[in-house]
């Protein structure tokens, strides 16, 4: 080997200035390129010239790959011309850098002058190396190592990684290509020792002998650093649309390791500002003090009837294929309408691995499966199937205890994605999905079921949906971009309790929603949409007595059934028109957001509309703060019962909601970040049972009740960044309601009637905290703990027999909802350990439960004629164990 | 598994330690029984359905422990005022002993002083379209029971009132109940059902004989109905059309010395049972002694009875 060197100065930068000469210690840190521009500066008369060269010695494993490289290094000079400091701007690697530097401290200049003498100036140049002539003429040696590189667990191809290889003392170096292959030439024979390191895995060291003449091949694996780092997973809460968005992301990392949300990104919602805690640990979603129904649940923008199978443990999407997760508590832009809740949005991700893999999990209520991968020519498209499987059923009925009784309660749901992966200028994919559950009540023939003979027999409830979905975005150029979803759906719901009562409801869903932004200039985008959702529907009603002719419970009226069908169509076609103003300059600095929603309802013999007019605005004075506020009217229409039992004689129009808010958004550092929000929110015309009832004629239900809701949220979270992740999230708020009947009572008592109360989830302070950590080979630890103000709720005094049913009505002597709960507060703790082997991986983790042992109440329980009460206790300690594993093929 | 923890625990929210509705260890009201003045049938009964200008006289079946016996039983009438009334207007002016008669309207009886009897006004239906008579209207009768601690306190013969005597009468003290009286033009008018008999467990028993049970034991009772006490009537229809359908009563079970299973004490199975599933499982308690079983029948239109079953647990 006898390289050549040569050395090429590149240009002399950086004028020496009065400052910058007091600072050529620290100049090296500066740009190389920026220009010289210090207004006091006096021009460069003499650039710097080498006056002692010094030559880099070619590093041998780099000649024996016959590679050549050229190393850019910044400078720092003193007046004498002496090199003080040497910073590598653009690495060449294969030891190419540690050779250039220790030849450019030894070598010397002439330094630079300006009008005043010689000055210190940061100077950048390209050290080249090139090899000899007769180096290039034997031409490149044989290859004598072939390698490959991987990841444990899934066997991604890892490109772009550095390998270094030490034989007899020399040093050897490259880099893997776009399919992880890598290669070295002209090897001497012996021991040779690799050390692979890549970003986010751990160091991987492994020794080969390389022998004369005979090629070395090795399959080199690395094992991820971190636990769950591939995925990154994200639950957004937003505010407002883009580009405007509040968003929060979370990683796949955050979300697996929160005890008690089953690694369930849905469920982690229930951790963030605004939300209220739901009893029993169950998906009940209360937004910002809105009932559970009034929040809406959609799947890449289409609406889904509910988000969690029975009980709330489980969502109906498996988690694999959710790409992140909306959470719009309030003030959502004009896309989103018929909800005065909250809306959640499901987005699937599009990511897919090169090669297939399929994952496997199950306890003891579900089995569920995915497969993943690409296919296709060119693997042109992503694949994702999945599927689920409840057998709680199997075993829950021996635990109900007496002969007869049977409980099966079984849900089922299933996915299937493909994804166009070629598409570059939007998106196109096709998305299956479905689901059902069911919760069937078998008891034994002569087991009364209270009094009523209309109540006996068997329970059973069970609902279903599937989707179709289509989503094609496509942008035509800087200006224009479409995004259209169309959907065909059929939902099922269904109810039966023995002979006397079944409700039955069959309806295809066609939806539609598709946008236009149109951004004619950097500082306006208009956003023209259509929201459409309708279909045909058909309704079977039987009841032991005609709901509507009651004007009283009375148990000794004779009844007679009541059987009724109807079917129909019915259509909600609500466009909406937005624009993203930005005064100045384009920027974000500030984003104004009007926006106008028209909605509409339009049923067989009755139809209803209205107009939801929106603004707000977001304004970032300083790089790292942004202030928010917002208003809006939110419409919902009436669902379901709301509508009553007479399809010609429908009396109710849409609720409403008028909620505000404002707020600011502050970034400390990339790691800490934190945000407050007040808002305030006004409902009316809801939806209540008609307390004035008196014949047959009044109407079942009217728009009658109100309701406020006020408060504040805060967070502050650390980011996943290092080892830590975590937040602090506090809500403190106010919700109460005015002629609205109690939940459990479905009448407004007389005292009550002019009073605003509590809503029956209002929760005045909601306090999370948590965190995790990663340890050391694999393992973490996280906890949380929460504290959480009682719900209200309302004690009776006693009861009064009503002779003609052996039943009691509770009285109460104070006003309704009155009294709160003890406060709810429990810690959790989980630790995680992930096995990584070369075709699969295996995570097992530990999850305790409220392992302070709060006793949190959840709700007050009377015995026969409320002379006695008990709280039903909520969740114990309670330590379980779970295990995910996936294998690539 | 922390899911099916979670399902275990929101099927067990049964209320432990919550007394039970078929123990009876406080002052109760458990039945009421409406019967029309001089129309008994010789197979239907005692009549329960009365028309305009009956009078109707009540009995009833309550409970009390032995120290804290119940001193009253104050009985209110009164008409439905509308389609949505659910009760009397509870502000009572008490009878005193000095009283021939309770100067308020709607007092009926106040036991033992005046037994309840309830004239039916003659102006009871008007109003009510013809098509509607026969199905009628439903009375309304309020029960208090007060105890013996109370209705000591009263005002003796001659002596002034209390005025305070309202505001030391506190509801916990109390049992207060409602009943509904059909008042119609029946066709086919209702009858109180009669239980005469039982059979445990296999065996038919005279109530007032009553039965040995073994401590511990588990027995099966069935209450027996005085033949033609499931009647057939007549109901006319919302759109005009006249049926026949048969009653289908259903039962009330009460013990003393109940208690919960786990406490060893006697228990039911269940506290209703429903024709034609009439029977209930009982446990005898672990001690021996005399101990009364009652049960209540309701036939669903107002008619109701009840008996008395005495066990000796050996």
């Amino acid at each position: 080997m006898n390289p050549r060197l040569s050395l090429l100065i590149a240009g002399l930068l950086l004028t020496a200035t009065k400052a910058s000469a007091q600072s050529l210690g620290d100049g090296a840190t500066r740009p190389p390129a920026e220009p010289p521009q210090a207004p006091e500066a006096l021009p460069i008369i003499k650039t710097p010239t080498v006056r002692t060269f010094v030559q880099a010695e070619y590093p041998a494993g780099a000649s024996a790959q016959g590679i050549e490289a050229t190393v850019r290094l910044a400078i720092a000079l003193d007046k004498t011309g002496a090199v003080t400091d040497v910073r590598i701007d653009r690495p060449a690697g294969h030891g190419f850098d540690e050779a250039a530097i220790a030849a450019i401290k030894q070598m010397h200049f002439e330094p630079a002058e300006n009008a005043d003498g010689p000055i210190g100036v940061a100077i950048s140049f390209d050290y080249k190396f090139t090899l000899s002539a007769e180096v290039k003429a034997t031409g490149p040696l044989p290859v004598n190592l072939d390698g490959h590189i991987r990841r444990m667990g899934d066997r991604t191809t890892m490109a772009a990684v550095n390998v270094k290889l030490q034989i007899n003392g020399i040093h050897f170096e490259t880099s893997t290509d776009k399919e992880g292959r890598f290669q070295f030439r002209g090897l001497p024979s012996g021991m040779a020792f690799s050390t692979v390191e890549a970003p986010g895995h751990k160091t991987e060291r492994q020794s080969f002998r390389i022998k004369d003449g005979k090629v070395t091949t090795a399959n080199l694996w690395l094992r991820p650093d971190t636990q769950f780092e591939a995925d990154e997973m994200m639950i957004i809460e937003a505010e407002r649309p883009e580009p405007d968005i509040t968003r929060r992301t979370l990683t796949a990392k955050e979300i697996q390791r929160i005890p008690g949300t089953f690694g369930d990104p849905v469920r982690v919602i229930q951790n963030l500002p605004g939300t209220a805690r739901a009893p029993f640990g169950t998906g009940l979603v209360v937004v910002r003090g809105s009932n559970p129904e009034d929040t809406a649940f959609y799947v890449d923008g289409i609406r889904v009837p509910l988000i969690y199978h029975l009980g709330g443990l489980v969502s109906i999407i498996n988690e694999d294929l959710v790409g992140s997760v909306d959470y719009l508590p309030g003030g959502f832009g004009v896309e989103y309408g018929r909800a005065t809740g909250g809306v959640i949005n499901i987005r699937t991700n599009q990511d897919y691995p090169e090669n297939f893999r399929i994952e496997v999990s199950a306890d003891i209520l579900d089995a569920s499966a995915v497969i993943k991968g690409r296919v296709g020519k060119n693997k042109k498209w992503g694949l994702t199937a999945a599927g689920r499987r409840s057998y709680l059923d199997a075993f829950i009925t021996p635990l109900a205890g007496r002969n007869g009784f049977n409980v099966k309660p079984y849900w089922w749901d299933y996915q299937v994605k493909l994804d166009d992966l070629e598409k570059s200028n939007g998106k196109f994919s096709i998305l299956m999905l479905g689901f059902g559950d069911q919760l069937y009540f078998g008891s034994p023939g002569d087991f009364a079921q209270g009094t009523d003979q209309s109540t006996q027999g068997d329970a059973d409830v069970h609902y279903g949906a599937h989707r179709i979905i289509v989503q094609h975005n496509h942008k035509f150029d800087d200006t224009i971009t479409t995004r259209l979803s169309p959907s065909l759906g059929y939902d099922t719901v269904g109810f039966g309790l023995g002979d006397a009562f079944s409700f039955n409801q069959w309806s295809w869903i066609m939806e539609f929603r598709g946008d236009v932004l149109w951004t004619p200039t950097p500082w306006f985008t208009l956003r023209p949409g259509l929201d459409v959702l309708g279909g045909p529907y058909r309704v079977d009603i039987t009841l032991p007595f005609d709901p509507e002719a009651m004007t009283t419970f009375d148990p000794i009226e004779e009844r007679e059934p009541f059987v009724t069908s109807f079917d129909g169509t019915f259509w909600s076609i609500d466009p909406f028109l937005e624009a993203w103003l930005k005064p100045i300059d384009g920027s974000d600095t500030l984003t104004l957001i009007p926006g106008i929603r028209f909605n509409t309802l339009v049923l067989p013999y009755y139809n209803i509309s209205s107009i939801d007019p929106r603004f707000s605005v977001r304004y970032s004075p300083w790089e790292n703060t942004t202030f928010k506020a917002g208003s809006g009217i939110y419409h919902q229409p009436p669902q379901g019962a709301d509508l009553g039992f007479n399809e010609t004689d429908i009396r109710v129009d849409f609720e409403r909601s008028w909620a505000s808010e404002i707020g600011v958004e502050h970034r400390v550092s990339d790691a800490i970040e934190g945000d407050i929000t007040f808002f305030y929110k006004r409902l009316d015309d809801l939806i209540v049972e008609n307390e004035d009832l008196q014949t047959s004629a009044d109407p079942f239900f009217v728009n009658g009740g109100q309701g406020r809701v006020r408060g504040m949220e805060l967070m502050v979270r650390h980011n996943p960044v290092g080892r830590f992740f975590g937040w602090l999230s506090y809500t403190l708020s106010s919700a109460e309601r005015y002629k609205v009947p109690l939940q459990s009572q479905r009448r407004t008592l007389p005292s009550e009637a002019d009073e605003w109360r509590p809503f029956e989830y209002d929760q005045t302070h909601i306090f999370v905290a948590l965190g995790g950590y990663d340890l050391p080979k694999d393992w973490g630890v996280s906890s949380r703990f929460r504290y959480v103000t009682g719900n209200p709720h309302t004690p009776y005094d006693g009861g009064i027999y009503d002779i003609d049913t052996g039943g009691y009505f509770p009285y109460q002597t104070g006003d309704a909802l009155n009294e709160r709960l003890p406060p709810f507060y429990a810690l959790d703790l989980r630790v995680d350990k992930r096995y990584t082997f070369k075709h699969w991986w295996l995570e097992t983790y530990v999850d305790l439960l409220n392992i302070i042992h709060g006793e949190n109440p959840e709700a007050e329980e009377y015995n026969y004629d409320y002379t006695e009460s008990t709280y039903v206790q909520g969740l114990p300690f309670i330590p379980s164990i779970g295990f995910r594993a996936e294998y690539s093929f | 598994m922390i899911r099916l923890s979670l399902f275990s625990l929101l099927i067990s929210c049964n209320g432990d330690g919550l007394s039970q509705e078929w123990q009876l260890d406080r002052m109760r009201i458990l039945a009421v029984r409406a019967t029309v003045d001089g129309a008994t049938d010789p197979i239907l009964g005692t009549l329960a359905e009365a028309r305009p200008g009956d009078t109707l006289t009540f009995t009833s079946l309550t409970y009390a422990p032995d120290d804290d016996p119940i001193g009253g039983l104050l009985w209110m009438a009164c008409l439905p005022e509308g389609p949505s009334a659910s009760g009397c207007d509870l502000d009572p002016v008490l009878p005193t002993p000095d009283d021939d008669a309770p100067e308020d309207d709607s007092i009926i009886g106040f036991e033992p002083m005046f037994p309840p009897k309830w004239d039916i006004p003659l102006t009871a239906l008007d109003g009510l379209p013809d098509s509607e008579r026969a199905e009628g209207i439903a009375g309304l009768v309020n029960i208090i029971a007060l105890p013996l601690a109370i209705t000591e306190s009263l005002p003796s013969p001659g002596q002034e009132p209390n005025p305070d005597a309202e505001e030391e009468l506190d509801p916990a003290d109390l049992a207060v109940a409602f009943k509904r009286t059909p008042i119609s033009e029946a066709e086919t008018p209702n009858h109180n059902p009669d239980i005469v008999d039982f059979v445990v467990s296999g065996t038919q028993i005279d109530g007032a004989t009553g039965f040995s049970a073994q401590r511990g034991h588990i027995y099966i009772i069935e209450p027996l109905l005085a033949d033609g006490h499931i009647e057939t009537y007549a109901y006319t229809q919302n759109d005009g059309t006249k049926v026949f359908r048969s009653e289908e009563p259903y039962f009330s079970w009460y013990t003393e010395k109940g208690g919960t299973e786990e406490d060893g004490d006697a228990f039911f199975d269940q506290a209703f049972s429903l024709h034609p599933h009439t029977s209930v499982e009982w446990t005898a308690p672990k001690s021996p002694g005399l101990l009364t079983l009652h049960v209540v029948v309701r036939d669903r239109r107002g008619g109701m009875g009840w008996a008395t079953l005495t066990v000796n647990v050996l």
